[in-house]
């Protein structure tokens, strides 16, 4: 196996000579990335949308990644064992510094965790690492994870995002206000300039550690440009201000496309659902209602209208992006009879009137399509519009109306649905003992194959019993200039920059 | 004139007072800020952390009296979504709005003016048809559509102008002439009606019957007097130059104050609205009392 390395690398060498044997090698260029919007912050325990993520992926690495595919892949920890249910050790990196040029050590990865558990530092992904009741070190490049339970997520929440490996000694000198001003990293990209809702300017770090998915920075400079106006974003694509854009609405594609420029789909773990409230009395407490309103929505329709072909329909919450998904769960077919009877026996044959909630972040041509055809069962929505923050909050204190349509998730785990699927989740509307047993039982399981297949078999009971009308994947457009190569989208609707040129 | 000043200070302050009561608890009624500052799976005891941290647990009365004793020291308090001082975060984006609402109220003056004028002189020619009608449209459009729309034409099409951004005064162009269209309407329409009045004043036809040339008769005589309504809408003007910068900023994706505001808002960022409305209350009651100020000079019967 290894002898077969150095063709490779022979091959790559010589791909790279014939390509740009004119010009000195190096990153070359300018790459400008236009955004949807701006990162809370530059530091990334404080940031839990996706433009932070997208600036996280280029100045630092996890432990444990995630490629573009999903799959778990080596990081700053090259190889990592269960030792058993509560132990997990990990190999570190050798050779690998900072962008200060701090070697980056075991030491590094007891202090980025410390500061996580810190409940006095508040960050917001903290509820995801509980589980880790400290870190030991063992040499140098070697750290043990002691767990005050077994957590079938812990890798899942190591590659999220959240906990990139911070340096210690730069953090203790500058501190967190420091930090977030001027952060430092390990990943293929260095801070320059942050101009908050303007420019993030980032360089290529010429000497990233080599193995990494992310692969090797090709431009010089690196520059994300948050622009929530679609059209002003899209102007600046067709232009050349920016040679990729973020979020291409699904109507701008065909214009896109005769203006000679890429359009890059992406389908990713975060589903559309039209929640339910299905623990309160009545219609919507009754299994056959949330059936029948999952067979009398046409969502193959809208998906290839209203949403352009971007996006497949889910069965479940276990969804075909997501770790654990069960292929033999089939999406709920466009039945409008079955629906139909389905209501006359619950009785409700005449439908019933009913209120959705939805938030004011979301498009809303889909989901009046799907009011649309929900009165087809003479079911009469009235969408009721939040803002984001309201509709959070009614959410959150259970306040919300009997329907509501909402995103999930991002990741291709499933492990977050929890929270709404788990009869003791706490925004959970819905609870079916059966599921919830699951669900904890795959919060447990460290073994991944163990784990998927309890989500395998939660899949279906989702499926039977549904806790809202299950809708589709959300797809990520990016628009992309002919100029532009190596761009790959991310599953987890991340940006990364590095193996990405553009050619003059 | 002292005490006409000091009257409108404490008048002043009596608005700004009244602004930030009301935008506190308006705010307050809406959302929790812990729950768009925290992910959604974030666990209550992270969200009670975070509301304490906030403050957010006291009573409310006792959370403005202590928003109120700090702000009277210029201290808002620090951001909850962004690392810094709320009042910071704004002043730094002041400049950048401020040169935007310049230009705007510079476009908007230099069309209007002569607009205004052209219109009340050529009195129900094709001139002042053209003038109305162009006011009636500026009035009719939203400021959003203006945006996108010359961003299409001179951004996209004629590539002439940045689409967005703040590089160099060329990004000022578009958003400035977006925010100033509005403006450009009212004070246009104003300047037109205020003179046709003036024109009928028997001082005027004083000014005709000495045998003055056309151009005295407008520019010395009538103009000034026409000028006081028209001032004073300017004055009043700038808080739609305000409101016109929120819209501009985020079709532009232009890094002033309006963006930040907006943003703000819809995160809760409490500290940084509050910062916001008093920086923007301030400058209104500022340009009033300037307007105020100005009357003296333009029409000496008016004392303070």
């Amino acid at each position: 196996m290894n002898s077969r390395y150095p063709i490779l690398f022979l091959g790559a060498l010589v791909l790279i000579v014939v390509a740009c044997s004119p010009t000195p090698a190096g990153p070359q260029g300018t790459l400008t990335i236009a955004l949807s919007a701006e990162a809370e912050s530059l530091d990334p325990f404080f940031t839990y949308q996706a433009a932070g993520y997208s600036y996280a992926a280029n100045i630092f690495d996890n432990l444990v990644e995630r490629n573009f595919n999903g799959e778990f892949v080596p990081g700053l920890a090259t190889e990592w064992t269960v030792v058993d249910d509560t132990t997990v050790q990990f190999k570190l990196r050798q050779g690998v510094t900072f962008h200060n040029g701090e070697a980056f050590t075991a030491e590094s990865v007891k202090f980025t965790v410390q500061r996580m558990l810190d409940e006095e530092v508040n960050s917001g992904a903290r509820n995801n690492f509980l589980s880790i009741d400290f870190v030991e070190v063992v040499d140098d490049f070697t750290v043990l994870f002691h767990l005050n339970r077994p957590d079938g997520a812990l890798f899942e929440n190591l590659a999220a995002g959240n906990l990139p490996m911070l340096p210690p000694v730069y953090f203790e000198e500058v501190e967190a206000e420091g930090f977030a001003l001027n952060p430092v990293g390990t990943g293929p990209f260095k801070f320059v300039s942050w101009t908050r809702d303007e420019a993030l300017t980032l360089e290529a770090n010429e000497n990233y550690w080599s193995g990494s998915y992310k692969g090797m920075p090709l431009v010089q400079t690196l520059i994300f440009r948050p622009i929530t106006e679609a059209t002003t974003r899209f102007s600046e694509l067709q232009t050349g201000g920016a040679q990729i854009m973020q979020d291409l609405l699904p109507d701008q594609t065909a214009q896109a496309e005769s203006a000679g420029l890429r359009v890059v789909p992406r389908e990713t773990g975060q589903y559309a659902y039209v929640f339910l409230t299905a623990d309160v009395e009545g219609p919507l407490a009754d299994p056959q209602v949330r059936q029948a309103l999952n067979y009398g929505v046409n969502v193959e329709g809208i998906i290839s209208t209203v949403l352009g072909g971007f996006g497949s329909r889910i069965a479940s919450p276990i969804g075909p992006v997501s770790f654990g998904h069960n292929p033999d769960v089939a999406p709920y077919t466009y039945d409008l009879e079955m629906a139909r009877s389905l209501l006359a026996e619950a009785g409700f044959a005449d439908g019933f009137d009913i209120t959705m909630d939805i938030c004011t972040c979301d498009p809303l041509d889909p989901i009046q399509a799907v009011a649309g055809e929900l009165a087809n069962l003479g079911i009469n929505v009235t969408l009721n519009p939040l803002e984001l923050a309201q509709f959070n909050d009614n959410w959150i204190a259970r306040t919300q109306s009997p329907m509501w349509f909402a995103r999930w998730g991002g990741s291709p785990d499933p492990a977050s649905i929890v929270f709404f699927a788990a009869c003791d989740g706490f925004i959970s509307r819905f609870c079916n003992e059966e599921a919830t047993a699951l669900i904890h039982q795959a919060e447990s399981t460290v073994d991944q194959n163990a784990r998927a297949q309890v989500y395998r078999d939660l899949s279906q009971i989702l499926h039977d019993d549904p806790l809202g009308i299950y809708l589709w994947t959300a797809t990520s457009l990016y628009g992309v200039r002919a100029e532009v190569q190596g761009f790959t989208p991310h599953v987890n609707l991340i940006i990364v920059a590095s193996n990405v040129s553009v050619s003059s | 004139m002292v005490g006409y000043l000091l009257q409108r200070l404490i008048h002043g302050i009596g608005v700004l007072l009244g602004v930030s009561i009301i935008v506190f608890f308006l705010i307050h009624l809406t959302a929790d800020p812990c729950s768009v500052i925290l992910p959604p799976d974030a666990s209550a005891s992270d969200r009670k952390i975070c509301r304490r941290q906030l403050g957010l647990d006291q009573p409310l009365p006792v959370q403005y009296a202590i928003f109120l004793s700090r702000a009277v020291q210029g201290d808002f308090g620090f951001s909850y979504r962004h690392q810094g001082y709320a009042m910071d975060l704004v002043l730094e984006r002041l400049p950048a709005t401020l040169r935007l609402m310049a230009v705007a109220i510079s476009f908007a003056l230099l069309v209007a003016v002569p607009l205004g004028i052209l219109a009340a002189w050529k009195r129900d020619t094709p001139i002042d048809a053209f003038a109305r009608t162009f006011v009636l449209f500026g009035q009719a459009v939203p400021d959003f559509w203006l945006g996108i729309v010359l961003i299409l034409i001179f951004g996209v099409a004629l590539r002439w102008l940045p689409v967005s951004g703040s590089r160099g005064w060329e990004s000022l162009i578009l958003p400035g002439v977006t925010i100033g269209a509005f403006p450009l309407t009212t004070i246009a329409r104003l300047l037109r009606s205020s003179l046709l009045e003036v024109m009928n004043q028997d001082y005027i036809r004083t000014a005709w019957g000495k045998g003055l040339p056309p151009k005295a008769v407008l520019w010395k005589h009538a103009l000034k007097n026409a000028a006081i309504p028209t001032i004073t809408v300017i004055g009043l003007e700038v808080g739609f130059l305000f409101g016109g910068a929120v819209v501009a900023e985020n079709v532009f994706a232009y890094p002033g104050m309006g963006r930040l505001a907006v943003n703000a808002i819809a995160n809760r960022d409490i500290p940084v609205v509050q910062a916001f409305v008093a920086v923007t209350a301030t400058i209104i009651v500022a340009v009033n009392l300037v307007v105020d100020l100005l009357y003296t000079w333009l029409d000496p019967r008016i004392r303070l």
